[in-house]
């Protein structure tokens, strides 16, 4: 072996790690409370019930009722409470494929009105079959994963383990509301990421104990020290991190049930459009405009959100009110108005000559402009040319 | 017209008589069919008779029954022999049985995964039923994330390629588990491509799709194809490691070949220089355009696929049945080139060896190779891209002046005589094989009684130990399992190339580009581009953004880059002598500079002028071998004047130009000052030898001349001795290391200098890794280097050439008359132990 490892010496990391002996006396029942779940110890569990430290910013913990728009956006039928199970994994890498474990599940479900957590935790990974059959009991009964990213990742990859130990996959009956694409939506322009963490903090005003929690870049470094020393300290502050997560997951689709369902008591702009272009989308037209004109009532010259609603009564065939919102924008000189005015005038009101006069404002727009956008530009002209056609054959 | 009538007008005109050095021809051959084997299905004889296919070729036959049989087997044929039939028809036939049967299907380019699904997919859609058409797909990188799922959903038939499967496939086997399940059949095309560290990486990769597979209980069969190759049998058990029945017949039908080997003219017989090759192949393929019968040109370079386009296209302004076909071209423009080829409506097509690999351009009436392809089985390669169904076709080999084609068309019965070359490969080099067990072991757990390849259970146990003692492996239970937060496969590269290239724009649209490696060559700014028979003149090279700016601009030169290598020590690992050499071992930076440019006339290729480039040079490390001659060696050499070489002819006006030179240097020696007179003539000396001149009247430029006395003449003449040496040397050591290494000829290069700084100022051959970072290979000639010398000491004595030829130290003109008798002294003085 001597020989080949100094064939090898280039390929191989320069130090050879030192030899860590396992301690005794550290194991993670030792640290903490809960149970195995097998003879040979190697599924451990662990169960929380929401504590009151929780109830932060007056928001309730108790109950939560999903309104309709969430669940037509995630695309599944709309659940109880009950159907709810939260979901949140520990992995020996973030790259995905055959060669990542999951070593923790945290799992958060409603029982008699209130939030509990439970965790399952591998002590070491020839134990993964059993984990997985445990973890399986614990799926029954719920319809519904809600999680951070886990449509990308966690949910994908606990699939990719049940198939890998060829046992069936209790996951494929389950439908997904993914708190991140929500997220995103709401909160993309306001925020500078959505990492949950970064929810955690900006809309949910939580903050976490540093003691006690880990970054989560450390977490599968942590867990190979733990298979090799068995002193599950760090383990510990690891199983927090996972609880963390999936009670913020809670905390955050409570506060965003409470804020599409009572529109009125948002505050701030950004996340008042945010939710208007949820509604528009998912064709809540009464939803939206509620929203929008909450915007331009606060802020009459906000453009994006007076295009927006312009866009909306357009398509639910309220020209009057779009005009209305065009020729306000006309005065401000935005191009998209004169184009829109033009084609009403031009295809409904058969006003040529008006059609022409915005057609020439939105050219004006587009010379003076330092770059040139050659299709509307394009667009323009062509719409001109046939404009004065149309009008020499009326003379 | 057909070739036979061709033919006969051609050999009779004086001026193309005259040039032809051999002409053989292979008479026509009947094809061997038979009746569709009982065991095939009833609704795939339809769909073939459909496709009026009625009979089958024998060698599709045989490969069907083999199958059939629940053999692997390697198919060897010719090239458009129906080769694709052999794995078709059996995937097909299991499909129609079990409509749930899979197949993996493996093309070592993307370009040939294109032109096989299309062939496959028209196919499959005529067996019938709705949703035909989704499987079958192709996996590689192009495709996108949609498709992809759906393929990994549904499709029966995955087309890729291995370096898919390697990152994309393998790691992720638990979303391929229906396919994995359900394969039958694992199709290999083209496996001569194998070769190599590639085919060293892909044999691991193989091992690791054999190891998925057998977990998901499968046993796939595999078919593979290949070109004729020597020892295919020994190169195929070493890359499959599985028992295969080998179908090496044809049983298409051959038409009547031609091989002509085409020697341009002798223009100036005193310095026997030879008219262009490249203007000779330019004057058959007009031939062959008048008479209209479809050519192929294969060239070597990329340039000289442009020069002889554009010489083609004089005259034809607005011809749009003249193309060309080279990497560089955009992937659809080339599809749009194949297939108006194959549809006949361009009549001659102007290629490099990118062409070579098995894309169907169907058949044709002639090729044309300008220049020795560098191997037997690669001329071989193309010339079998001539031939309609029986009828006749022709092969005209034009030699350059390069010494390699002049040895080549001297020895026309190398092409008949089997001995091309050896493929070979090591896939338990050391480094590849813990790469790829990293890569096995995160793909699944490596229980203690498993083998993996044809290693034994030791063997692996001593690499997994390795894993194991570097924290990257974790045994519990009865299991080993992958121990790392990272995805193995990433780091891994099959192939050397670097995948990043320039983008050419030309008035603001991408015409083509260029891979990074040879941007700085090919495209530095004041370049002269040749693109599609237009030149284009490069303004502007971006680094940054990866964009080379050219400007459409008719010139009346083209340019030659110029580039040096260089070394720097890293790191000195070992040192050791032996003999009279000393050897050395360790990391390399080589740093690759392109100094400047020529530009060259067009037709006549006069140098115009020199430009300067202001490029950084090109850098890596790599790991490197190299010995030194020892100043005894070196001093033996000079003292027992073996480098007596022939004179060099200077040409006619020699002797009034060294009187001249004589007369400026007021006949005095200008090395040491010694006054000559009629009795005792100073020598004139060639500062620049004379050799490495294109143009004679330029070597012999008063700028180039100097006056010596012989004293000094000798003296700095030796140099040169021990540089044609040095290099005929290292031409045949590296011919022969791929051997002992059981890597390709390009996974190592060498070099010589004169004066080494790695080896203290003494005359010194490099050997290092031409992938960065290395893999071994020339670490291992560290401790080999005596077995290869002495197998090159036999080589030499055994080879029946003159000179030197390229069998063993190299074209005579690179490395000077006598270098084979410098190698010969060389090797016989360094292996004499003292």
């Amino acid at each position: 072996m001597k020989d080949l490892e100094k064939i090898l010496s280039k390929a191989l990391p320069d130090k050879i790690p030192s030899q860590i002996i396992a301690e005794s006396g550290k194991e993670i029942h030792h640290l903490t409370e809960g149970e195995y779940l097998d003879k040979p110890k190697k599924v451990f569990h662990k169960q929380y019930t929401l504590d009151s430290n929780f109830e932060t910013k007056g928001q309730k913990t108790d109950s939560l009722n999903i309104p309709e728009v969430i669940a037509r956006y995630a695309g599944i039928p709309l659940p109880k409470q009950e159907d709810l199970l939260f979901i949140d994994t520990e992995t020996t890498g973030l790259a995905g494929g055959t060669g990542t474990y999951i070593f923790l599940v945290g799992l958060g479900y409603f029982r008699k009105n209130s939030f509990q957590v439970d965790q399952l935790f591998l002590t070491d990974i020839d134990g993964e079959e059993s984990f997985l059959r445990e973890l399986h009991k614990y799926l029954a009964g719920f319809t519904t994963f809600v999680s951070y990213n886990g449509k990308s990742f966690d949910i994908p990859l606990l699939s990719g383990r049940y198939i890998f130990n060829q046992s069936e996959n209790p996951t494929v009956n389950f439908f997904h509301l993914d708190l991140l694409h929500l997220s995103r939506r709401i909160w993309k322009n306001s925020l500078t990421d959505c990492t949950l963490g970064t929810i955690e903090k900006e809309i949910l005003g939580l903050c976490r104990q540093v003691d006690k929690d880990i970054p989560g870049l450390e977490i599968p470094q942590e867990y190979f020290y733990y298979l090799q020393s068995r002193d599950a300290t760090d383990m510990v502050r690891v199983l927090h991190h996972n609880y963390y997560d999936v009670i913020s997951m809670y905390l955050l689709l409570s506060k965003l049930s409470i804020f599409l369902t009572d529109t009125d008591s948002l505050e701030f702009l950004e996340e008042i459009l945010g939710m208007a272009k949820l509604f528009a989308e998912q064709r809540d037209f009464l939803a939206a405009e509620k929203l929008f004109r909450k915007i331009l009532q606060l802020h009459p010259q906000h453009k994006d959100g007076r295009k927006r609603l312009s866009y909306l009564y357009k398509n639910n065939c309220d020209l009057c009110n779009a005009v209305k919102l065009w020729e306000r924008a006309a005065e401000d000189n935005e191009i998209y108005a004169f184009i829109e005015l033009a084609k009403h005038y031009e295809h409904r009101l058969k006003n040529y000559e008006t059609a022409l006069k915005y057609t020439q404002n939105a050219l004006k727009i587009v010379y003076s402009s330092c770059y040139e956008n050659t299709q509307i530009l394009a667009e323009l002209q062509h719409r001109l040319n046939r404009l004065e056609n149309r009008l020499t054959h009326e003379r | 017209m057909d070739i036979n009538e061709f033919l006969e007008d051609f050999r009779k005109k004086k001026y193309f008589k005259t040039n032809i050095i051999a002409h053989f021809t292979e008479s026509a051959r009947e094809g061997q069919s038979c009746d569709f084997p009982a065991e095939m299905e009833a609704s795939l004889i339809s769909l073939l008779k459909q496709k009026d296919v009625h009979k089958l070729y024998s060698h599709q036959h045989k490969a069907f029954l083999s199958a059939q049989k629940g053999r692997n087997l390697v198919v060897s044929t010719g090239v458009a022999s129906g080769k694709s039939f052999c794995y078709i028809l059996p995937i097909l036939n299991e499909y129609i049985k079990n409509q749930e049967s899979c197949g993996l299907l493996l093309f070592p380019t993307k370009a040939l995964t294109q032109d096989q699904m299309q062939s496959f997919q028209s196919l499959i859609c005529q067996l019938g039923s709705d949703d035909q058409k989704s499987k079958t797909g192709i996996y590689d990188g192009d495709t996108s994330g949609e498709t992809r799922r759906l393929i990994r959903q549904r499709a029966n038939f995955v087309l890729t390629n291995p370096d898919m499967l390697h990152l994309g496939i393998l790691p992720h086997h638990t979303k391929w588990a229906r396919f994995f399940q359900n394969l039958k059949y694992i199709v290999i095309d083209e496996v001569h491509i194998y070769r190599g560290i590639f085919g060293s990486h892909f044999c691991n990769v193989l091992r690791r799709l054999k190891r998925i597979a057998e977990y998901y209980g499968a046993k796939p069969q595999f078919i593979l194809t290949s070109a004729t190759l020597y020892k295919v049998k020994d190169f195929i058990q070493r890359l499959l490691e599985e028992e295969f029945d080998l179908i090496f017949e044809n049983g298409a039908p051959v038409g009547e070949k031609h091989f002509i080997f085409y020697n341009p003219p002798i223009i100036d017989p005193e310095m026997g220089l030879r008219k262009s090759s490249l203007q000779e192949s330019v004057l058959l393929a007009n031939k062959f355009l008048e008479k209209k019968l479809q050519t192929l040109v294969f060239a070597h370079t990329r340039r000289k696929v442009e020069l002889i386009l554009s010489y083609l296209q004089q005259n034809r302004k607005g011809s749009n049945n003249i193309f060309g076909y080279r990497s560089g071209y955009l992937a659809e423009e080339r599809r749009s080139i194949e297939k108006r080829f194959k549809q006949a409506e361009i009549n001659v097509l102007i290629a490099t060896n990118a062409m070579e690999l098995g894309i169907d351009i169907g058949s044709l009436d002639a090729v044309i190779i300008n220049g020795y392809p560098g191997s037997i089985s690669s001329t071989r390669q193309q010339s079998g891209r001539a031939g309609r169904k029986g009828a006749p076709s022709l092969t005209i080999f034009v030699a350059t002046s390069n010494l390699i084609d002049q040895f080549f068309i001297q020895h026309p019965e190398f092409l008949q005589d089997s001995n091309p070359e050896e493929a070979l490969l090591d896939p338990d080099n050391p480094y590849i094989l813990l790469n790829h067990l990293k890569c096995a072991l995160f793909e699944k757990p490596f229980s203690d009684r498993e083998t993996y390849g044809d290693l034994s259970q030791q063997q692996l146990s001593e690499f997994l130990g390795i894993l194991k003692k570097y924290g990257m492996l974790r045994e519990t239970g009865e299991k080993m399992y992958w121990k790392g937060d990272n995805y193995p496969a990433d780091s891994i590269s099959l192939r050397a190339a670097g995948a990043s290239g320039y983008l050419l724009k030309a008035e603001g649209k991408v015409i083509g580009t260029v891979d990074e490696n040879s941007a700085f060559w090919m495209v530095h700014p004041e370049a002269v581009y040749l693109h599609g028979g237009e030149s284009y003149f490069v303004e502007n090279l971006d680094r940054e953004k990866y964009i080379a700016d050219l400007i459409p601009l008719k010139t009346d030169y083209y340019t030659q880059s110029q580039t040096t290598t260089d070394f720097n020590l890293i790191e000195l690992e070992k040192k050791e002598e032996k003999g009279r050499i000393v050897k050395f071992a360790g990391d390399l930076q080589v740093i690759s500079q392109v100094t400047g440019f020529k530009k060259l006339k067009w037709f006549t290729n006069e140098i115009l002028g020199y430009g300067e480039v202001d490029l950084p040079s090109v850098e890596y490390c790599t790991s490197g071998f190299w010995f030194s001659l020892k100043k005894d060696l070196v001093e033996k050499l000079i003292e027992n004047k073996i480098w007596n070489n022939s004179k060099n002819q200077y040409g006619s006006e020699w002797k009034f130009i060294a009187e001249r030179i004589r007369q400026r240097d007021g006949n005095i020696c200008r090395e040491c000052g010694l006054k000559g007179n009629d009795s005792k003539k100073l020598a004139v000396h060639h500062k620049i030898p004379f050799r490495q001149f294109d143009d004679p009247a330029e070597a012999n430029l008063p700028d180039n001349l100097v006056t010596l006395c012989p004293g000094c003449h000798k003296k700095i003449e030796s140099q040169y001795i021990i540089q044609s040496g040095l290099a005929g040397l290292t031409y045949l050591l590296l011919q022969l290391s791929p051997v002992f290494l059981m890597c390709d000829k390009t996974d190592i290069k060498a070099h010589f200098e004169v004066r080494s700084k790695l080896a203290a100022n003494a005359p010194a051959v490099i050997f290092y890794d031409s992938i960065p970072g290395g893999i071994g290979l020339a670490d291992k000639l560290f401790t080999i280097i005596t077995k290869v010398l002495v197998k090159a000491s036999d080589l030499i004595k055994n080879c029946s050439c003159k000179d030197g030829c390229p069998a063993c130290t190299g074209p005579v003109a690179e490395h000077g008359a006598g270098a084979k008798k410098s190698v010969e002294n060389m090797l016989n003085l360094l292996l004499v132990e003292e």
